[in-house]
């Protein structure tokens, strides 16, 4: 939806009201979202928080697998993201694309930051959900730890490319957008850090349940 | 069974379980990011208005703030008004600088006022 129509038809539902706060929702593009928000509108910044905060943090936790570095990522990100609002020129790129992007940059930060301290299992963090997990979920999450942990071992720009490929689902060319390299450049890293993904979990999938699927 | 099989084959178990894993937000860090929000519209909210309030006073009222106010504006054209009525009408006792400067500057006259007259009719007789 363009960003202009959004803002008059949001507007035009009226300023407050379960009915305005669904249309927020459900239809405005996030570059209206942020357009409002330069504009203002609280609901704005509720919503974009509700939306790009737990990408940016799920991003950054993958890639960096420390939940307070990822925590304090995201929240840089997601400031800069609303200082940088009354500024968007609506249109010319995705939000979503362009915190992607600051969120890596960061991420790239907190590790040069860190460098020299290794990663171990222990820094992948513990489930909050402290309800009784059935075995499914406990198989997840053994298998989401074991990824993570072969994640830590791939260079910073693989592991990049994989988390934002088969994480977060992002397409090649928005992946050389964010990262600033060619497609090329992507699907590269990506094959290259798949392999050695697979190398590293291969001893593991007797342990993981793997072979009874 | 080429290496790309071999992978998604391998690793297609281990995404999937990482997708619903996903990472969960903290309500700390929603807070911290909502407040950052509402502190960063404040700002800027506030830079916008600062230049529309001097959009909406017009230049009128733009050139008495540049000279100090009304009270600023009200002593310059009260030392205005001064300065024209004096020229106007100097006390006598004041010296004419015109007629200083005049006399210093007027050894090099060429021609005393009935020499000037009396050419100038000539030529246009």
């Amino acid at each position: 939806m363009d960003g202009a129509r959004a803002i008059s038809d949001t507007q035009a539902a009226g300023p407050t009201g379960p009915a305005a706060d669904t249309e927020l929702k459900h239809v405005v593009s996030d570059d209206a979202l942020l357009i409002l928000f330069a504009r203002g509108d609280a609901r704005a910044a509720s919503e974009l928080s509700q939306r790009l905060t737990p990408r940016a943090f799920a991003v950054a936790m993958r890639v960096l697998g420390n939940r307070a570095e990822a925590e304090d990522v995201a929240q840089e990100a997601m400031l800069r993201l609303w200082k940088m609002a009354p500024d968007w020129q609506s249109g010319t790129a995705q939000v979503s694309t362009w915190l992607y992007r600051v969120t890596m940059n960061l991420c790239i930060d907190a590790k040069r930051r860190a460098r020299g301290r290794s990663v171990t299992l222990d820094e992948v963090p513990e489930p909050i959900d402290s309800a009784p997990e059935v075995p499914q979920q406990m198989q997840d999450r053994a298998r989401a730890d074991a990824l993570q942990s072969a994640l830590m071992q791939l260079p910073e720009r693989q592991r990049q490319a994989v988390v934002l490929r088969h994480l977060e689902e992002l397409s090649n060319p928005e992946i050389g957008e964010i990262l600033e390299i060619s497609v090329e450049a992507v699907e590269s890293l990506i094959a290259r850090g798949k392999r050695t993904l697979t190398a590293v979990l291969a001893g593991k999938r007797e342990e993981l349940g793997y072979d009874n699927e | 069974m080429n290496d790309d099989d071999r992978s998604r084959d391998t690793l297609g178990v281990f995404f999937d379980a990482a997708q619903r894993e996903t990472p969960v937000v903290s309500d700390a860090l929603m807070a911290r990011v909502a407040a950052d929000a509402v502190r960063v519209q404040r700002q800027t909210q506030t830079q916008n208005q600062i230049p529309a309030s001097r959009a909406e006073q017009g230049w009128r009222q733009q050139l008495v703030n540049v000279l100090g106010g009304w009270r600023g504006m009200g002593a310059l054209v009260a030392a205005c008004a001064a300065g024209v009525w004096l020229g106007f009408a100097p006390p006598a006792d004041w010296v004419d600088p015109v007629q200083i400067v005049m006399q210093t500057e007027s050894d090099l006259e060429m021609f005393e006022t009935e020499d000037l007259a009396f050419l100038l009719n000539a030529v246009e007789g």
